[in-house]
């Protein structure tokens, strides 16, 4: 029951904080230019007036952006909690943002070669290849090594090995860059959603429905393999199946949010364990609360990024970080039953 | 009935268990002893299907498990491995659920329903069920695991038999719970129509519930039997190196052991 009442709050949480995107700015919106800007646009089609405009393209698109990728971000953050059984697991650990941070840092230093290759968005599609590579390469090293049985824990490792040649070679790539490309590649770095726009967004929802339908459907498997990998063999489960089903999942969410948004730390992290304190323990459970309160949050971050030194934007990655990491101390050193 | 034919398990050069024979049976509580390093949960991992890679048979019911898919395997068998850690907190509620994971897809249906309650009773873990399961103590946490496998074990059509193997479930247990559980795994093997197989360490308690019983050493089955045919006083004096004897009293039969040195026959 009690978890029924925090769904909802979440819920109206994500109202909210959508809301609260869509009128704090520079300019002030109010309801009654909301509502025309969305009756005009479905029902009318007659011309928006400036507000109106910027309320319809830049506003709500951001919102519902910022909503999206926290959302994808927190769902994979129960994912691969769940499937390494371990607390201290990013979604992105095992190569997806530090290959798509590797290949924006490419984009950066060649952008006039490789926008010939790919005229379109050629920004998140050389991130989303780089995000690839990098995971596929993690779980390819893994499953090739026969010898010894290939368990997550050395999943995780060669993660870990892949990340910091992945992060090395964005070292390299900043060496070489002259000064606007280095302060791109660490700009991408920390993430922004400035870019957004429907067909972004459109993109992004897309997957983010398609990742939660995958990630319910392993629902019960991750809570089976919180026994063990050997309990969850007992239990029936395919563990190698589900291992793949996962990490795909996480690369259809965090992949390719990351690819539009650049690099959002931690939030990932700490949501999962947020909802945990608060006693959402079973995964199914876990991935719905995760997708409104992780969606809330980065709509809220968002919000604050762009209005503590507005007109300018700081990188939302920074607010994520700055303002995540001392509640999550703080909620650390409550006491509390269920937070591990 | 399973039966096991010419079961060897070799693990790099050592060879872990050695032409092992064995029929058990339906009903019955198997109870495998021996020393460390005999080769007990090697024998239980190639049962239960953890090990595939063994040479020999192993026939349920004259089907050769090496060939059963798992997720089938799973609802014909319920093994409790030693040591179960876990690293995220889950209510016990949802542990127990686990055991009945293999026969339902998306929700539990209402005869799951009805097992896991009648696990939680006979293992009184009821008042637990909210409770998070890494702050239990240790005694709490293993009859958690037992509501867990015997939801698991559950036979509901009775006719067909069903497999239960459980690695040093007692170890942990106080001696009044060693006895209490032995109870309860006796009278579920019969109800239930199941193949019980179990490491223990306790060789008197071994003596006293086993239907049958198998000593183990260095990967070969020393003697297998009925605990009244095949215990005599001198058998556990080279497998554990330790002097035992058996002793009458009021019509009943004791196991009595010493240490090597003080010789009691």
């Amino acid at each position: 029951m009690k978890k029924n009442i925090l769904l909802i709050l979440f819920f109206l949480a994500s109202l909210l904080a959508i809301s609260i995107s869509c009128i704090a700015g520079a300019v002030h919106l109010s309801f009654a230019e909301m509502f025309n800007s969305i009756t005009k646009t479905l029902f009318s089609g007659s011309e928006l007036n400036l507000h109106e405009n910027i309320f319809m393209n830049i506003r709500f698109p951001r919102a519902i952006l910022s909503f999206v990728v926290g959302a994808s971000l927190a769902i994979g953050g129960v994912l691969m909690q769940g499937l390494f059984r371990n607390p201290l697991i990013e979604p992105g650990l095992i190569g997806t943002s530090s290959g798509a941070a590797l290949g924006s840092s490419f984009y950066f230093l060649s952008s006039n070669l490789l926008a010939a290759v790919f005229p379109y968005w050629t920004l998140p599609i050389c991130a989303f290849i780089g995000s690839l590579i990098a995971t596929l390469s993690t779980t390819g090293i893994n499953s090739s090594n026969e010898k010894s049985k290939s368990s997550s824990t050395q999943l995780l490792l060669t993660g870990i090995a892949v990340n910091a040649i992945c992060m090395s070679l964005v070292g390299i790539l900043s060496f070489f860059a002259r000064d606007p490309q280095a302060r791109s590649i660490t700009f991408w770095g920390l993430g922004s959603l400035a870019s957004a726009n429907w067909k972004i967004v459109s993109i992004c929802t897309f997957t983010l429905i398609l990742g939660y339908f995958l990630a319910i459907k392993n629902a019960k498997s991750i809570d089976a393999l919180q026994l063990g990998e050997k309990e969850a063999h007992l239990l029936g489960i395919k563990i190698k199946n589900l291992r793949i089903s996962i990490i795909l999942t996480n690369v259809i969410l965090v992949g390719i949010a990351t690819s539009f948004v650049g690099v959002i730390s931690f939030l990932g992290l700490i949501i999962p364990h947020i909802l945990r304190g608060l006693g959402i323990l079973q995964t199914k459970q876990l991935l719905i609360a995760a997708a409104l309160l992780g969606g809330s949050v980065l709509c809220l971050s968002d919000v604050v990024s762009r209005l503590v030194i507005a007109p300018t934007e700081i990188p939302i990655g920074i607010i994520t970080a700055l303002i995540g990491a001392p509640i999550f101390i703080y909620l650390i050193r409550t006491k509390n039953e269920f937070l591990a | 009935m399973i039966q096991i034919e010419n079961l060897s398990i070799s693990i790099g050069q050592r060879e872990i268990l050695k032409n092992v024979s064995l029929n058990l049976h339906a009903q019955n509580v198997n109870i495998i002893i021996g020393p460390n390093g005999a080769g007990k949960s090697c024998l239980l991992d190639a049962i239960g299907g953890i090990n595939l890679n063994y040479s020999g048979e192993i026939l349920f019911d004259e089907v050769n498990l090496k060939k059963m898919n798992q997720s089938k395997r799973a609802t014909l068998q319920a093994y409790l491995t030693q040591n179960i850690q876990l690293q995220f907190p889950i209510r016990v509620r949802d542990i127990i659920l686990t055991g009945r994971f293999p026969f339902y897809t998306y929700s539990p249906r209402l005869l799951d329903e009805k097992i896991i309650q009648e696990a939680i009773d006979l293992f009184e873990v009821q008042h637990l069920l909210n409770r998070n399961y890494l702050t239990l103590s240790g005694g709490e946490k293993q009859r958690v695991q037992f509501a867990r496998i015997f939801a698991q074990a559950y036979n509901s059509e009775s006719s067909e038999e069903k497999i239960l193997i459980l690695d040093e479930p007692i170890s942990h247990l106080d001696i009044h719970f060693q006895f209490e559980f032995l109870n309860k795994l006796k009278s579920f093997t019969v109800k239930h129509n199941l193949i019980t197989i179990l490491v223990i360490h306790e060789l008197s308690l071994a003596y006293e519930y086993a239907e049958q019983l198998i000593v183990l050493d260095e990967g070969r089955t020393v003697i297998t039997g009925k605990p009244k045919d095949v215990v005599s006083d001198k058998l556990f004096d080279s497998t554990f190196k330790i002097s035992s004897t058996l002793v009458e009293i009021n019509g009943n039969d004791f196991l009595l052991i010493k240490n090597q040195k003080d010789q009691l026959n």
